[in-house]
This record gives structure tokens, C-alpha cells and sequence, in this order.
């Protein structure tokens, strides 16, 4: 770099880095909304659970080594394998996913921060949260013991009666609030927030693969989120859902896990996939091959998924027809993946790779996935899986496909991406030693766990007895377990050793092409002192000198202008520079607000369900504080973007990310309310003991009443954005007057029908489910009804204009949704009983 | 395990087909080879093998033509499989060779013959195998079923006669039966292995099964989802009698089905104990039940 | 409230397989509802069989209609919207197959006959 620009970037460098980073003093930590703070905070916290995870498998193999084991009893044996796979999945996968996509994510698409930092903030302390509960079980004795899944009726209350099961659901549910902020946040993020120039078609390959990856976290969870809610208010106030006495059906459980459960495994596989697109590139010396058939390969993937989740329940007495829909799916989801696997081959052969270090995990990756994916194949012919399912050989099924596919590229790009953490690398160290213990220790594990299953062990069984011919597979189970353990350790030592002691390398050490690697490293808090244009997606290629360049300003966005963070924000299709996204500053108002959410979980937990109401009401006061620290008091000028352009702050932007926030929002919640009706009908048509001895009492009038307060609140609202855009100020408060009175009503008349008008709760799954519906319906209409009344505040004190309109806006489509699945749910809840009488 | 699968063998058949009816044709559960080996490597991986195949939950041990049918196609796809992975791990390999010559074949051939058309044609393959009439078994609700009731963690079984059994499955050798199931509490799997698939046991649901035991003998059988402690422990076994014993052995059955079977034996485990005392330490110290 | 008009191309990346969801939901979710109405093999199923061939047939060729559509838009693209109209083609023509993948069963298996076609146990 030329003295010049040399001094340039230093200056740039004082100037941005004491901006971005979180604040020093004693507590700044805690108010930290820096991406990349957050995301190793996630990281680390993650590989915590995993090696407390990988504890906990130990426990289980030393069970197992031998026949008749008295290690440990049947009930800690229970808690010991539970924990395992709740840890793995929610605590471990999840987490680190959401950790990498924080922290690579910028710097893939060129900018120095994700959508919404004190939503990743938020995200990080409520992760944190539920996983302390969850370990705090572990360690007094009560951690759940129902398995992984949790199938009822087994995790219900008769068969479960302390609080391990109640543990699980609050706690995953409390872990999942940050799953579903952290979706929301990346599908905004992918679509807006990138650097200039950066069309779809010139978005590293990786950032698709995470685009994929959010979109089904988003429709993935809430299945699992209605699920928990529904089983714990089964046990905790005796709603019916899955007691098949009262009209309940335990099969609903399955079907609502299974279908989060399903897709959760492949969003734990696509980054993984991702991360093998990214590295093998770099390490084969040419560029991904066919890169438009992975784009296309993987949103296929990403849907296809969503039609397996019954391959799960294939012995559960299910017709011959919906087993080969889903028999047909699990075996066409393999098209997509055998795709990427031939590309990354093709890449191969036509590249000169070497096998560095990452690259032996890479190719660990395709020696146990594919062995994972052609036993997938196995399990997914019906009658092959009545023999194997829930033994061993689905177990070995698993672990192959989830280890290979994610935690081995998981490895690799620790190794890869190592130089953008710490600044160092080196290739001696006991890294080759442990992959080698950790491969082998793996395959012996797990590979003849495949006979140990077609033996006829069964899963879950804390001890076995002799003569099956289950000893000596699991024999060697058990040493491969512990020699992968083994392998573990030293990779993490060498991970450390690498990060005090290995030299320091030039900067791209790898001389890869994306824009991660155009930042000095270790990576300074704000990525870049200014912003690239790119034209390709390979920018380091085509200029090697844009990292220099970009470091002294002669981007977009070049150092600070006035005291506040910011970024680009672009078209989401052709990469057009479009707004300047402002950033917020740290705050303690994402700890602030995720304490007392975890308050509601914890004094729900311990049946202080007053506490739980009077928390919530503090989150929802805390989550309108800081709504209320976004956008402008005043319609703001453009202003300097470089390259002579001049942008507006996205508060007086159309297609703010904040309004694409909503959006997503507003798909989580259709899909959990989608899954709710589906919940309904589920019951009426195919649970037992039905119909009800009671119905709701006919209620037309309240019924229109309640459909003409919602319609007048949808359209009052959309009235106010209407009003607002003609800058006529006392018709846009009356509108929202209108629109918050309107709310009040829909939500008194939805309340009417479970307090005076439906059967008790607890009499049958029926007017459970009523309730159910009738709370969703409320509780959409009450926030309609607060957010009008917000929105109004802001208005008065000059929040809102025609160009800053993003409040009304968002506050118009809430109250869209709320009208138009209130309206659902009325009809739903008044015309069922009158097909059902006939 | 191909190879060995193939090692010629004096006594029996040995392409894997043949190799499945020599293990098919073992006349009890606990199976010893009766055929002298010529090769003593033979000897070596037969006995290798067929020591790992046999056992009494045994899936490769089939004693009904359900469990054949689907050991047979086990073995089939393990050989596909094989292949299929050998084939991925050679070219990943291959590809490290330095690249001596230029690598200079279409893409979009690639991606369209083996990405596309190869994995398609033997899905499409695999799905008509499994959807074959005969490989799902019909399962008609059948009047004579015989009733099995899952509870934690024992099973009882009411016969068309009315009588009952607890932890033991009578049954005719060599024709079809078919069992009704259900729970009584929570979820449970009906599961004899060697007969054929398994079956849940969902309370407020009736499954229906239909196996056959090729010959009489007994089968042993087991709970196969998790219902609690004692899931390891909840076995049964299924007793194949020839059809002109059935009925009498039913009526002795019975008479003798007073007792019901021991629940689980409650063990001291030394590690839990230990973690129980710290566990119920700390509660108390937090004022928790 | 509507989206730009380049962010709507993107929705055309989830056109096809938005079709293939719906399809799946038809297919299987009717198929469960008339068993769960009580359509057994000897009665009922045959109309059963033929609302869902129809339904399969209508989709697969919404998903014809679809395609042609998507092909019209790529050939009139501009060079910035050019991949996103060609993988919208690609992904339509990806979901046209998975629907007729997904919808053979219905030829070719007995409708609602399975493991619990028997009434629950009065005892």
C-alpha cells in the first residue's frame, strides 16, 4: 500500500474503530450490539454446549459399553440421553449457525453491520437464557427425561408429573425467541443489506445458502413453538390436546414437532453445505462450479424439506397413501443434494486442490455425509424403515448425516476462516492428529451401530442383556466414542494453541475471492473503513487492490458521518445502492427486555403464573422503548454516499429493512397460525371421542360484530398511511383513534366466546382449541390496538411525515394480519359447530 | 463386506440372495452353522458374519416372509450403496492427483447425467420396489385379530376365545395372524423382529399388523418406542406352535397367565445415587420440592 | 404496502415451488381429511381417487401455465434481472417434476387402506 493510503486507513482506522466497538467500561459488554462481538459470543457459548453435549454422549457409551451395566439407573439414564439431543440440536447446531450467519454475513456482502444489531443482541441473551435453565435442570436432577422429542403422552403430566418436561418447553421455547429473531433479522439482511453492485447473481454462494437457511428457520419453528405452548398449558391447566380421552391425539405432538423437526435438520445441514460451496473453491484454485444449479439445488431443498416430516412417524398406523407421499418426498429431496454433491466434485476434478488441513475435514465431510444421505435413502423405503426405526441403525443414521454435514465443514471453516478470528495460522500443530481421531473414532462409533440396529437394539435403552449379540458392537461403539472424544480435545486445544501462538499471516492467506477477506485481519469492529462496488462475485480477484483501496476510503460510506454507525442498503435484486441504514448505538435495552421474557418463562415454570402476566406486560413496555428509539424526529436531507451519489436514511425509505422486518414477522406468525388451524382440524377429523358433549352456544350477532370491529380497525389503519401520505395530520389521529377503538372491541369480542360462551377448557380438546384460537386472535388484536396508540404518540411528537412513514406503514400491515386471521378465526370458531351438528 | 459375502461356501448358495436364505434357512433362533466350509477364510467370514447376522431380535435372521423380503432388500441396497459411496470417495480422491492433464468435460453433462438422471432413475426404481403390492402388507381389519394392550411396561393379550396372556404371544406357525394394538397409556411399538416390522401402540388408536412365522418356534420381541423406565425391560415373546397344537396350547397358556410379570427391578446405581444426594442437597438448600 | 418491482421478481424464485407446497398440502391434507370423513377402500374411495387425480392434474398444469409465464418474462428481461428470471424458469420446471413425483402414489396406491382403517376398540 502506497504511504498515502497507508495514512488514510490509520486514520479511518481511529476515527471507526472506537465507534464500533462496544463500549468500555465496566458493564459496556452487556450493551454490546457489534455483529461480530455477538457472533463469537454465540460461537463459543455454543461449543460450551457441545462439549457439554459430547459429556453427556460419554455418559451414554460408558452405559452402553457392556451388558448389564450398572453405571447408571434407568430415570438419570433418561435425563443423560435427553439432554444429549436437546443440547446437540437446540443448544449446540442452532446457536452456532446463528453465531457463523452474525458474524460472516456482513462481511460476505460487503457491510459493516446485520439489519437489526439489538435484535442479534436480543437474540444472544435469550439463547444464553434458556440454555442456563436447561443446564440448571441438568445439574439439580430434574432435566427433562421424555427424550429429544418429548412424544406425548409420555411427557405429559400423568406420566411426567415434575417439572423435567416443563423445563424442556419453556426452556427450548425461550432458546427459539432467538432462533426466530435471528430469521427475521437474516432474511432482511440478505435481501438489503449489501454492498454496491451486489446483484443476487453476485452474492457469494454462502449468503444464499444462509438466505435458504432463514426463510425455513422461519416457517420451521413455530410448529415447535405452538407445540410447546400447547403442551405446557396441557400441564400446566389441563387443555386436552393430546389426551385422547378428551378429544386430544397424541399423533398431534408428532406431526407438529416432526414438522419443525424435519426441516430443523436440514438448516442445520445447508450452512454446513454452504461452508463446503466457500472453502472447496478456495482450496481447488478455481471458482465454484455450477453455481446456478446450487442456487437453484438449494431453494428446491429448502421446500422439499417441508413435505418429509411424516417419514418420522412411518410406524405410527398411518393409510398406505400419505406413507408414500412422504415415502416419494424423502427419496426426491435427494435430487437436490446429489446436485450440489456433483458440483462440488466437478469443482474438484476441473481444480488443483490440495489437502490442507480444512480440506481433509471437507473430505471427511463427504465420506460420513454421503454415508448418512444413502442410509437416509435406506430409512425412507417404508417397509425397510418398520424394521430399523427406533433402533440403533436411525441413530447411526443421524450422527452420520449431522456430524458429517455439519460439524466436520463446521470444523473446516474454523481452520478456514481462522486468520479472519485471530490474525494467525499455522498447519503444524495436532491438527491432522485429531481429525484423524476424530474420523476414525466417529466411524468406528457409529458405523457398526447400523448392525448393532438391525440386531434389534432398540433405541433409548439404558442397558441390554447378554446373548442378543449386542455386546461387542457396542463394545467398540463405546472405544470409537471415546477416542472421537479424545479427538475433540485436541482439536480444541490445537484451536487454542493456534490463537496465542501461531505466526501471524498476511492478510488472505488463502488468496480467496470474497469480500471476507478484504478486511486487515484479525477483522476490525467495523469490516470496512468505506464500501466496495462490485461486479462480480469474486471482487478480490478482479482487483486485488480493492482491500487497500476500501481500507482508505475510496468506497461507499468512507469513515463516519457524525457520531451514529451506518451501512448500505441496496436493491434486493440488482444491488443498486438505494438508502443509507442507519445504525443503532450499543444498548442495554436487548438485556433489558430479554430479562424479563425469561422472567415470564421462569415464574411459569414454577406455576407463578401472576408473575408471568405482570412480566410480559413489563417486556411489552420495554419493547415499545426501544421502538421508540428508531427513526428521525425530522425528514432528513440526502446525504454523501460516494461514488457522487447522494442516498436517504432508510427511516424515509419505502422498502426501509425495517418494513421488510415486518413482513417476515407477519410469515413467522401465518405460519404458526397456520399450523394452529391445522392443529384444529387435525383434531376434528382424526382425533378420538369426538364430537364434544357440548359446542360453543350460536352467537351470530357477537360473531358480526366482532368481523365488522376487525374489518373497520384493518381499514381504519390503512387509512391513517393513507392520511399520513397527504400530510392531513388530525385525519391520520382520528384514523388511528378509529383503528385502536376498533381493536378494543375485536378483542373483547373475541374474548367473549372462551370466558362466557364456549365450554370449559378442560372438558375436551374442542373447546381447547377454541380458547387457543381465541387467544391468538386476541392477542393480535390487543397489539393492533397498542401499536395504533403508539404510532399515534409518535405522530404527535413528530416521528411520522409522508416521507417517514415506516411507522404507520408497519403498524397498517399488523393490523391487516390481525383483521384478516381474526376474521379466519371467527369463522372458523362460530360455522365448525354447525358442520358439525349436520 | 461384499467380498465376503461372496465367499464360496461348500454347504450353501452364496450370492447375497442365497446367502439371506442361508441364514433364512437356520432352524432356530440361536442358529449354527450346519454345513461344513471349504475355504478357511470362508469359514472365517461366514461364521463371521452369521454370528453378526444371528440373534433373537435379529432383523437378518428372518424367521417370516416379511422379515425376508426386507433382509433381502437390505442387503440389496447395502451393495448399491457401496458402490454409490466407493464411486463419490474415488473421484474426490482422484481429483487430488495433480492434474497431469487438462480436465476438460462438459459441466452441464455432469450435472445432468449424474447429478439429475442417475439419482432420479434409481429413485424412481427404489419407489416402485417399495410400493409394490406385497411389500406393504395389507392390513384389512381382520375380526379374528388377536388384541394386544401395551402398558408400562408389560403386555397383555386377549384371544378371539377369550382368553388372555400376559408377556407371551400364541400364534400359528406358518399362516397369517393378525394382531389389533393399542395402548392403555403411552406410547409403545409392537415389535417382533424376526416376523417383520414394527407397529406403535397409540392410546386411542387401534394399529393393525399382519405377520407369519414361517416355521413353530419361539420369537423374541420387544417394546420398540420409549415409554419410560422399564422400556428396556419390556419384552415379550411370540410362540409359533403348528396349527394343530394352537388351540391347546392356548387353553394350557392361560391357566398359567395368573402372575403378572415383575415390573422393573429397582437397582442401586451407584453413580445415581450420588448425583440424586447432590441434586436433592441443593433443592433443599434453594427451598425448592 | 406492495413491493418494489424488483423485489417481486424475487418472489418469482418461490413461484414454482410455492405451486409444489400447495399441491402437497391438496394431496395429502385431502386425502387425510376423507379418510378422517370416513372414505374407505369399499366405499368412498373411488370418488376420492378422483377429486385428487383432478386436483394433481389441475396443478400440474397451473405449473405448465407457470412456466410459460416465466419463460415470456425471461425473454423480455433486462441484463440486471436475467438470473433471476432464468433460475425462477429452472426452479418452475424443478417443481413441475416434484409435483408429478409427488402425486404418483395417488395412481397408483388403494386409497385410506392402511394399519388403522379399524374402528377404535369399544372395550
Amino acid at each position: 500500500m502506497s504511504e498515502e493510503r497507508h495514512n488514510k486507513a490509520l486514520e479511518f482506522h481511529s476515527e471507526l474503530d472506537p465507534l464500533y466497538s462496544p463500549p468500555k467500561t465496566r458493564f459496556g459488554f452487556l450493551a454490546a450490539t457489534n455483529h461480530s462481538v455477538i457472533g463469537i459470543r454465540f460461537m463459543a457459548t455454543a461449543i460450551g454446549f457441545f462439549l457439554i453435549g459430547g459429556i453427556l454422549a460419554m455418559l451414554i457409551r460408558a452405559q452402553l459399553a457392556g451388558p448389564n451395566t450398572q453405571f447408571l439407573d434407568p430415570g438419570q439414564y433418561s435425563q443423560v440421553f435427553t439432554m444429549h439431543g436437546t443440547v446437540m440440536m437446540f443448544l449446540f447446531a442452532i446457536p452456532l449457525i446463528e453465531g457463523f450467519a452474525l458474524y460472516m454475513l456482513p462481511k460476505l456482502l460487503g457491510a459493516r453491520d446485520l439489519a437489526f444489531p439489538r435484535l442479534s443482541a436480543f437474540g444472544y441473551w435469550c439463547y444464553l437464557s434458556g440454555g442456563l435453565i436447561l443446564l440448571a435442570a441438568l445439574l439439580f436432577g430434574v432435566a427433562p427425561d421424555s427424550g429429544w422429542f418429548m412424544y406425548t403422552p409420555l411427557s405429559s403430566k400423568p406420566y411426567s408429573p415434575g417439572i423435567n418436561a416443563d423445563v424442556w418447553l419453556l426452556g427450548v421455547t425461550v432458546v427459539e425467541v432467538s432462533a426466530a429473531c435471528a430469521a427475521i433479522e437474516f432474511m432482511a439482511t440478505v435481501l438489503k443489506v449489501r454492498t454496491g453492485g451486489m446483484a443476487l447473481s453476485k452474492m457469494p454462494i454462502l449468503a444464499w445458502y444462509l438466505w435458504a437457511t432463514s426463510a425455513m428457520m422461519l416457517v420451521g419453528f413455530p410448529p415447535l413453538i405452538l407445540g410447546s405452548i400447547m403442551l405446557e398449558v396441557e400441564r400446566a391447566f389441563g387443555l386436552p390436546f393430546f389426551d385422547p380421552d378428551k378429544g386430544g391425539d397424541p399423533l398431534l405432538w408428532q406431526h407438529l414437532f416432526w414438522l419443525f423437526g424435519h426441516p430443523e435438520v436440514y438448516i442445520i445441514f445447508l450452512p454446513g453445505a454452504g461452508i463446503v460451496s466457500t472453502i472447496l473453491p478456495v482450496f481447488a484454485r478455481r471458482p465454484l462450479v455450477g453455481y446456478n444449479w446450487i442456487v437453484a439445488a438449494l431453494i428446491a431443498q429448502a421446500f422439499i424439506s417441508f413435505g418429509l416430516w411424516v417419514h418420522h412417524m412411518f410406524t405410527t398406523g398411518i393409510p398406505d397413501l400419505s406413507l408414500a407421499f412422504f415415502s416419494a418426498a424423502s427419496l426426491l429431496v435427494v435430487v437436490p443434494t446429489a446436485i450440489q454433491i456433483f458440483s462440488w466434485l466437478t469443482t474438484l476434478l476441473k481444480g488443483r486442490p490440495d489437502l490442507s488441513l480444512p480440506m481433509l475435514w471437507i473430505y471427511g465431510f463427504f465420506f460420513i455425509f454421503v454415508t448418512g444421505g444413502l442410509t437416509g435413502v435406506m430409512v425412507a423405503i417404508v417397509p425397510f424403515d418398520w424394521q430399523v426405526h427406533d433402533t440403533h441403525f436411525v441413530v447411526a443414521h443421524l450422527h452420520y448425516v449431522l456430524v458429517g454435514g455439519f460439524v466436520f465443514p463446521v470444523l473446516a471453516g474454523i481452520y478456514h476462516w481462522m486468520p479472519l478470528f485471530t490474525g494467525r495460522r499455522s498447519d503444524k500443530g495436532l491438527g491432522v492428529l485429531a481429525f484423524w481421531l476424530v474420523f476414525i473414532g466417529f466411524n468406528l462409533t457409529f458405523f457398526i451401530m447400523h448392525l448393532t440396529g438391525l440386531l434389534g437394539m432398540p433405541r433409548r435403552v439404558y442397558t441390554y442383556a447378554e446373548g442378543l449379540g449386542w455386546e461387542l458392537p457396542n463394545l467398540v461403539s463405546s472405544i470409537g466414542g471415546f477416542m472421537s472424544a479424545v479427538g475433540f480435545g485436541l482439536v480444541l486445544i490445537d484451536v487454542l494453541v493456534q490463537w496465542r501462538f501461531a505466526p501471524f499471516v498476511h492478510r488472505n492467506p488463502w488468496k480467496a475471492g470474497t469480500l471476507e477477506w478484504g478486511m486487515a485481519t484479525p477483522i476490525p469492529s467495523y469490516n470496512f473503513a468505506s464500501l466496495a462496488h462490485v461486479e462480480s462475485r469474486d471482487p478480490l480477484h478482479d482487483d486485488p487492490d480493492l482491500p487497500a483501496c476500501l481500507a482508505a476510503g475510496e468506497g461507499y460510506l468512507a469513515g463516519h458521518r457524525g457520531d451514529y454507525r451506518d451501512t448500505l442498503g441496496v436493491d434486493g435484486v440488482t444491488g443498486e445502492p438505494e438508502q443509507i441504514i442507519l445504525l443503532p448505538p450499543p444498548s442495554y435495552l436487548p438485556l433489558l427486555t430479554a430479562l424479563p421474557l425469561v422472567g415470564v418463562a421462569l415464574c411459569f415454570l414454577f406455576s407463578f403464573y401472576v408473575g408471568s402476566v405482570i412480566l410480559a406486560v413489563v417486556v411489552l413496555f420495554m419493547a415499545l422503548r426501544w421502538l421508540w428509539e428508531t427513526g428521525l424526529r425530522e425528514d432528513p436531507a440526502p446525504i454523501e454516499a460516494g461514488f457522487g451519489r447522494t442516498l436517504l436514511p432508510h427511516p424515509a425509505v419505502e422498502q426501509a429493512p425495517g418494513w421488510w422486518g415486518m413482513i417476515f414477522t407477519l410469515v413467522f406468525d401465518a405460519t404458526f397460525f397456520a399450523s394452529l388451524l391445522f392443529g384444529y382440524i387435525f383434531l376434528w377429523t382424526i382425533a378420538p371421542n369426538w364430537p364434544p358433549p357440548r359446542f360453543l352456544e350460536p352467537a351470530p350477532i357477537l360473531a358480526l360484530l366482532t368481523l365488522a370491529s376487525l374489518g373497520l380497525g384493518g381499514f381504519a389503519a390503512s387509512r391513517a398511511v393513507a392520511a399520513n401520505r397527504q400530510e392531513r395530520e388530525s385525519s391520520r389521529s382520528s384514523w388511528l383513534l378509529l383503528a385502536a377503538a376498533s381493536g378494543v372491541a375485536a378483542t373483547f369480542g373475541l374474548l367473549a366466546v372462551p370466558i362466557w360462551l364456549a365450554p370449559p377448557p378442560t372438558e375436551h380438546a374442542y373447546s381447547a382449541a377454541v380458547l387457543m384460537l381465541s387467544a391468538y386472535g386476541a392477542f393480535h388484536t390487543g397489539l393492533s390496538t397498542v401499536g395504533s396508540l403508539f404510532v399515534l404518540a409518535r405522530c404527535r411528537r413528530g416521528f411520522v411525515s409522508p416521507l417517514r412513514s415506516l411507522d404507520v406503514r408497519n403498524a397498517s400491515l399488523f393490523w391487516s394480519y390481525s383483521a384478516v386471521s381474526g376474521a379466519i378465526i371467527v369463522a372458523v370458531i362460530h360455522l365448525m359447530p354447525l358442520v358439525g351438528a349436520a | 463386506m461384499n467380498g465376503m459375502a461372496r465367499q464360496r461356501d461348500a454347504g450353501a448358495d452364496t450370492d447375497i440372495p442365497g446367502f439371506v436364505e442361508f441364514c433364512h434357512d437356520l432352524p432356530t433362533h440361536r442358529g449354527r452353522m450346519s454345513c461344513p466350509a471349504k475355504s478357511f477364510a470362508g469359514a472365517i467370514a461366514a461364521t463371521l458374519l452369521l454370528g453378526a447376522c444371528s440373534g433373537e431380535l435379529s432383523t437378518l435372521d428372518p424367521a417370516g416372509p416379511a422379515a425376508s423380503r426386507i433382509a433381502t432388500l437390505w442387503w440389496v441396497m447395502l451393495g448399491g450403496a457401496f458402490v454409490i459411496l466407493l464411486g463419490v470417495m474415488g473421484t474426490a480422491i482422484y481429483a487430488l492427483r495433480s492434474a497431469a492433464k487438462e480436465r476438460n468435460f462438459s459441466t452441464r453433462k455432469v450435472l445432468i447425467g449424474w447429478g439429475l438422471a442417475f439419482p432420479i432413475a434409481t429413485l424412481l426404481a427404489l419407489m416402485a420396489v417399495s410400493f409394490l403390492p406385497g411389500e406393504l402388507l395389507p392390513r384389512s381389519p381382520e375380526e379374528n385379530a388377536i388384541r394386544a394392550q401395551a402398558h408400562q411396561w408389560f403386555w397383555t393379550f386377549d384371544y378371539p376365545g377369550g382368553e388372555r396372556t400376559i408377556d407371551v404371544l400364541h400364534v400359528p406357525a406358518g399362516e397369517e395372524f393378525a394382531i389389533a394394538i393399542t395402548s392403555e397409556d403411552v406410547i409403545h411399538s409392537f415389535w417382533i423382529p424376526r416376523l417383520g416390522g414394527k407397529i406403535d401402540a397409540v392410546p386411542g388408536k387401534v394399529n393393525h399388523i399382519r405377520l407369519k412365522a414361517d416355521r413353530p418356534g419361539r420369537y423374541l420381541a420387544t417394546c420398540a418406542e420409549y415409554c419410560g423406565i422399564g422400556h428396556a425391560h419390556m419384552r415379550f415373546e411370540a410362540l409359533a406352535h403348528r396349527p394343530e397344537d394352537y388351540a391347546a396350547a392356548l387353553t394350557a397358556a392361560t391357566d398359567r397367565a395368573a402372575a403378572r410379570a415383575p415390573v422393573l427391578e429397582q437397582r442401586d446405581a451407584p453413580a445415581a445415587l450420588v448425583i440424586e444426594e447432590w441434586g436433592d442437597y441443593l433443592l433443599d438448600w434453594l427451598g425448592i420440592t | 404496502m406492495i413491493p418494489a418491482p424488483t423485489n417481486r421478481e424475487a418472489l418469482g424464485l418461490v413461484a414454482g415451488f410455492g405451486l409444489w407446497s400447495l399441491t402437497f398440502l391438496l394431496l395429502y391434507g385431502g386425502h387425510g381429511l376423507a379418510c378422517g370423513l370416513g372414505a374407505r377402500p369399499e366405499d368412498g374411495a373411488a370418488l376420492t381417487r378422483i377429486l385428487l387425480l383432478a386436483v394433481w392434474i389441475a396443478m400440474l398444469a397451473a405449473h405448465g401455465a407457470l412456466i410459460v409465464w416465466f419463460v415470456r418474462r425471461l425473454r423480455a428481461a433486462s441484463d440486471t434481472l436475467r438470473f433471476v428470471r432464468r433460475a425462477s424458469v429452472v426452479l418452475a420446471v424443478a417443481a413441475l417434476v416434484a409435483t408429478f413425483w409427488t402425486g404418483l402414489p395417488v395412481a397408483a396406491l388403494e386409497i385410506c387402506d392402511g394399519q388403522s382403517v379399524g374402528l377404535p376398540d369399544p372395550g
